[in-house]
């Protein structure tokens, strides 16, 4: 029989209705504590998408076959470098003209030393990288993907228009991982090459050989990650395998393009001086004795931020043991002041390239020779 | 009062001696385990509530199957063991923890929030379920003895336990002893506890061993450093000059291959050979200002900052801030120039400084973290900047720095960066962004430069980094007003009753975490819990949650109000916390007289709900009625003694008025207390204070109170009937 409320049920039901309502606004606030946004569902192509390069069709879905991961993707789903999609069942990318930082640095910042020396980069980068590394300066583009940034609208004819203006000399692809938004990279340095641009990546060098092969016709220099000789420790790091990478240094080599190779030396992690040492005689057997490598300073970043700095004499060490490896030019990065920033003839020993800082205080290569005994020197230093 | 006079019975004794027991180590050991667990994870705002809540949560567990033991006949024995496990479980778990984090974790790793939650529940686990489980026990060997409201004395003597084994730790042992040290006395301690419980049944086995655990305790304490063993643990490969733990934290040296790490609550403070992060800390600020002879640092001087001052030939006096006199003294030993006759250090907290002070200043440097914390962030707001200028004169130059953005800002990023930069905006007339290794913000009411480089050459500063040849002016102003336009849109005001800031801090460092699949079944096991818990609550037991709820949370608010009235004062804020488990043992033994127990609950909700206004009305009236130190101090003081006073009362009367057996009674009540508490530690300090503000949160605890008040009057016939059949 239907009797009705009480005033006693009545005013019992208005208060948990009213708690309820109150409650409302905190779960809003505990669904963003808990990070609950959705990352992986994406929409359809739009202005900024493009048909990828590099996949091909499966009974299961779409592969990509951009880098090495090789996502499967079923429709509407994003690869795990965040900016591939699959939809309709045509791989696209879905950065293409919309970076999402967009700055000019001097070149030595990326770090290149013997490309194009005291010139000024326009560097630009979209969201999206295919690693995970534990301490990425950049994660909040690089883990990210472009439907979660903010982002600029600007195609490649535009990209090099700036750079003109700007006075540029290059085209740097860098901050997340270029070879995430390949597409773009690639008709963006098309367009630069013919107004005499260079183009320059700073990369993870994470790629398949085809993809890399074509995008070496186009790129000029190359600045790629080799943080550490140890496959265990790179998956644990990145999240990838060491072996495309000393793959992808091979292919730049024999395309001729400019190579440049950092090792970012973060304590526990990649400062082992016994793996640093096999690194470097690797790369002298390898033939990459003329490719200068950047040992850099770690700093806490990102998700390694219960560790130290590098101590100096450790990457003193290691530059030492490049040289001792075959290395010619061995560097040491992010320590303002240090000596290792400067170039020494790999013959003479002579101080050719003295730098303060991303300023050349002294020059003393001539046509790609050094002015005390005329040895040649390694490197693009001039446009 | 009158039923804890009459202790003549031996299990008065024994368990009036336990509970004291019990309170004193509860105590204790969450304060060291608290600092344990910031230590080794990270130590902001919502961390410390998960934690505590957990805490709460996992002791209420422990409290509910406590009733698991109701029909045993031995009432001593199982006790004892307990205490012996009481007295094992801390120094181990703290001993695990720290062997443990690198070995199941990658070295140096941040833990995500989850990670954190499922690793620290279970080093939690095992003293938190003792200690909850230990209450209806001891409620049970009260109830045997000669004094009544046993459930209510029981929660008393727990209470001045923990006031005895807070005011022990805050006043004497955090001062000189070690983290170990004080985990081993309190083993001794619950050995002997557990050795008297055993003694009343005459068990000897058990009392071998309980007093053989005390001399092992003994022992250890004496001959071996487990802190130094330990802390090894916790930085690998890196040799330990120097560590203490001190009431601010935890202060480590390390060295390795000629480079010095200096780090407080296990996240680094600062690295020798680090010429980047000292010289923008001060330069920036310091090149721009014409004459700069009168400066103020807060905090970072043992970190070089003085001597990069120094380089200036004008500096006539720096005045350095520091909280913690443990990082002052360890940096006299490694920074020389703080022995400097022009610098002037000033142990106490930088705001109360700055309104006594009545010194004026050319530069402020505040060189302090992102404010992840209540406490960091009352130096980034609203009410901060206005005492600030009170210090300054219209060419002074401000500057603090917030965590690099590198090339790109994140939404968190704007909220945070565009919160601070209103808040800075607002007090003064000018206000630039450099970017750096950080983002530093500049403020002052004449006119500022982005371009440094020049300044640096003009006045002949010799600096390492922060010159014409690292910093590229150009670069670095584009690069500065991409940031500034990023953030036009941003800007809510950070205020200290209102901390938006810290929020945003909390929610940035969220975003550098994706969601694991598995929070979706965990969440939807939690509502199904709370679904469960709430449909069995009773006008009774919704009344002890909400006191529960109410008592966490207003002591949260109390200590972050006079905070940021009078600074972090350690030993005020001990003696608050102090006084509120004073007023909650007293008001625990509380005794209405028969026949009024029902109103008596229904009123002191009502007034619990009273006293939550009263604070907010006090902030609120500040400005229009003055007011005296000493009345300030008393008003916290009587605040935290009378909310105690009425959580306490509500509890004894809730353990007259509930029935059933007095095992089930005890671990009901307590466990719900706790899981009330719990939720208060968990939703307050991360998520409703930053959010609503300081007033609206004690608006909705008075809320709550008033909704469990008039549920429970709308049913007061209901138990006064069930009281007539219980006592006649």
């Amino acid at each position: 029989m239907d009797r009705g409320w009480t005033k006693r049920e009545f005013i019992k039901y208005c208060a948990w209705g009213i708690s309820g309502v109150c409650l409302a606004p905190f779960l809003e606030t505990v669904s963003v504590f808990a990070n609950l946004k959705d990352k992986a569902q994406a929409p359809g192509p739009n202005k900024w998408s493009r048909e990828a390069m590099f996949y091909e069709k499966t009974a299961n879905g779409i592969k990509c076959r951009k880098c090495p991961h090789e996502c499967l993707l079923k429709e509407n789903n994003l690869g795990l470098c965040r900016n591939r999609m699959n939809y309709g069942g045509k791989l696209y990318t879905i950065a293409y003209g919309n970076p999402c930082a967009v700055h000019i640095d001097p070149i030595e910042k990326k770090p290149f030393f013997h490309f194009l020396p005291a010139t000024r980069a326009f560097s630009i980068a979209a969201a999206g990288c295919n690693l995970r590394c534990l301490n990425c300066q950049n994660w909040q583009i690089s883990q990210y993907s472009p439907l979660e940034t903010y982002n600029l609208d600007l195609p490649p004819g535009q990209v090099v228009e700036e750079c003109e203006a700007s006075r540029c000399e290059s085209i740097a692809y860098t901050y997340s991982e270029p070879t995430t938004f390949y597409e773009y990279m690639y008709d963006t340095a098309q367009i630069a090459r013919k107004k005499g641009i260079k183009n320059v990546i700073k990369s993870s060098g994470y790629i398949n050989e085809i993809p890399l092969k074509y995008l070496a016709q186009v790129i000029d220099a190359a600045n790629i990650d080799l943080k550490c000789f140890d496959d265990g420790i790179y998956r644990k790091l990145s999240g990838v395998k060491l072996e495309p990478i000393l793959n992808t240094l091979k292919i730049l080599k024999n395309e001729g393009v400019w190579l440049e190779i950092t090792n970012l030396i973060v304590p526990e992690w990649t400062d082992n001086l016994d793996l640093i040492k096999r690194m470097c005689e690797w790369l002298h057997a390898n033939g990459f004795s003329d490719c200068p490598i950047h040992f850099t300073r770690f700093t806490p970043m990102y998700k390694l931020t219960h560790l130290p700095l590098t101590p100096v004499s450790t990457l003193e060490k290691a530059r030492d043991i490049a040289y001792s490896s075959g290395i010619k030019y061995a560097y040491i990065g992010n320590v303002p002041g240090h000596p290792g920033e400067n170039t020494y003839c790999h013959r003479c020993r002579r101080l050719i390239v003295e730098r303060k800082g991303f300023r050349i205080v002294a020059f003393n290569i001539s046509r790609g020779k050094c002015r005390y005994c005329g040895a040649s020197i390694p490197g693009v230093f001039s446009g | 009062m009158s039923s804890a006079r009459r202790i003549s019975h031996p299990a008065d004794y024994a368990s009036a001696l336990a509970a004291v027991a019990l309170g004193a180590t509860a105590l204790t050991t969450q304060i060291v385990i608290l600092r344990e667990c910031l230590s080794v994870f990270y130590g902001n705002e919502l961390v410390i509530g998960f934690i505590l809540s957990l805490w709460m949560a996992i002791t209420g567990l422990g409290a509910l199957a406590g009733r698991v033991i109701e029909h045993r006949e031995d009432k001593y024995i199982p006790l004892s063991v307990i205490f012996i496990g009481l007295g094992l479980t801390p120094p181990l778990s703290v001993f695990f923890l720290r062997y443990l984090r690198n070995l199941l974790f990658e070295p140096g790793i941040m833990l995500d929030l989850w990670t954190i939650f499922a690793f620290s529940s279970l080093f939690l686990l095992p003293f938190c379920f003792l200690a909850g489980f230990t209450f209806p026990l001891l409620s049970r060997l009260a109830g045997s003895g000669q004094g009544k409201s046993p459930i209510a004395r029981i929660y008393s003597w727990e209470a001045f336990g923990s006031v005895l084994g807070g005011g022990i730790f805050s006043l004497v042992l955090v001062f000189s002893f070690s983290t170990f040290e004080i985990l081993l006395a309190l083993t001794i301690v619950n050995s002997l506890v557990a050795l008297i419980l055993a003694k009343m049944e005459r068990r000897p086995y058990l009392m071998a061993i309980s007093f053989l655990l005390s001399v092992i305790a003994f022992g250890a304490f004496k001959t071996v450093d487990l802190d130094m063993m330990t802390r090894k643990f916790l930085f690998p490969h890196q040799r330990l000059l120097f560590f203490k733990d001190t009431p601010y934290g935890n202060v480590t040296v390390t060295s390795r291959d000629g480079q010095t790490n200096f780090y407080e609550n296990g996240l680094l403070l600062f690295s020798s050979q680090d010429p980047i992060s000292r010289e923008e800390a001060v330069h920036y600020a310091m090149a721009q200002h014409p004459h700069p002879r009168y400066v103020l640092l807060i905090s970072g001087g043992f970190a070089g900052l003085i001597g990069e001052i120094l380089k200036y030939r004008d500096v006539a006096a720096i005045d350095y801030v520091e909280l913690n006199p443990a990082l002052t003294a360890i940096g006299k030993l490694y920074t020389p120039e703080l022995k400097d006759r022009r610098v002037n250090i000033i142990n106490t907290d930088a705001r109360l400084f700055i309104r006594e002070t009545r010194k004026s200043y050319d530069v402020v440097l505040v060189n302090l973290p992102d404010p992840q914390t209540a406490q960091i962030n009352r130096f980034y707001t609203d009410e901060f900047f206005h005492e600030l200028k009170s210090t300054l004169n219209r060419k002074t130059i401000v500057s603090l720095s917030l965590t690099s953005s590198a090339d790109y800002l994140s939404k968190e990023a704007r909220a945070l960066k565009g919160s601070i930069l209103a808040t800075l905006k607002k007090n003064f007339s000018n206000v630039v962004i450099i970017a750096g290794s950080r983002d530093f913000f500049l403020a002052s009411d004449s006119p500022l430069a982005m371009k440094i480089a020049p300044f640096i050459e003009q006045k002949g500063i010799s600096n390492t980094y922060v010159n014409a040849y690292y910093i590229d002016d150009d670069l670095t102003v584009r690069r500065s007003e991409f940031i500034r336009q990023s953030l036009l849109k941003e800007g809510r005001l950070n205020k200290d009753f209102a901390p938006i800031a810290y929020l945003h801090s909390l929610l940035l460092w969220l975003s550098a975490f994706e969601p694991g699949l598995w929070i979706w079944p965990l969440l939807l096991v939690l509502f199904l819990i709370f679904a469960i818990f709430f449909r069995t609550l009773n006008p009774i037991t919704f009344g002890i949650f909400t006191g529960g709820f109410s008592a966490s949370s207003l002591e949260v608010i109390l200590l972050f109000s006079f905070q940021i009235i009078y600074g972090y004062v350690y030993q005020m804020l001990g003696i608050i916390v102090t006084t509120f488990m004073a007023g909650l043992g007293l008001g625990a033994l509380y005794k209405p007289r028969s026949g009024k127990p029902v109103s008596r609950f229904i009123a002191i909700q009502y007034g619990m709900a009273l006293l939550s206004l009263l604070l907010p009305l006090f902030l609120a009236t500040g400005e229009f009625v003055p007011r005296t130190h000493i009345g300030t101090h008393a008003f916290f003081v009587s605040m935290a003694f009378l909310i105690a006073l009425l959580i306490g009362a509500e509890f004894s009367v809730a353990a007259n008025l509930s029935v059933g057996p007095l095992v089930h009674r005890a671990s009901r009540l307590y466990s719900i207390d706790l899981i009330g508490a719990a939720m208060g530690a968990l939703l307050i300090s991360a998520l409703c204070i930053p959010i609503m503000g300081v007033l609206w949160v004690s608006v909705l605890i008075a809320f709550l109170n008033i909704i469990s008040a008039t549920v429970a009057f709308w049913k007061r016939k209901e138990y006064t009937s069930i009281l007539t059949e219980k006592y006649g």
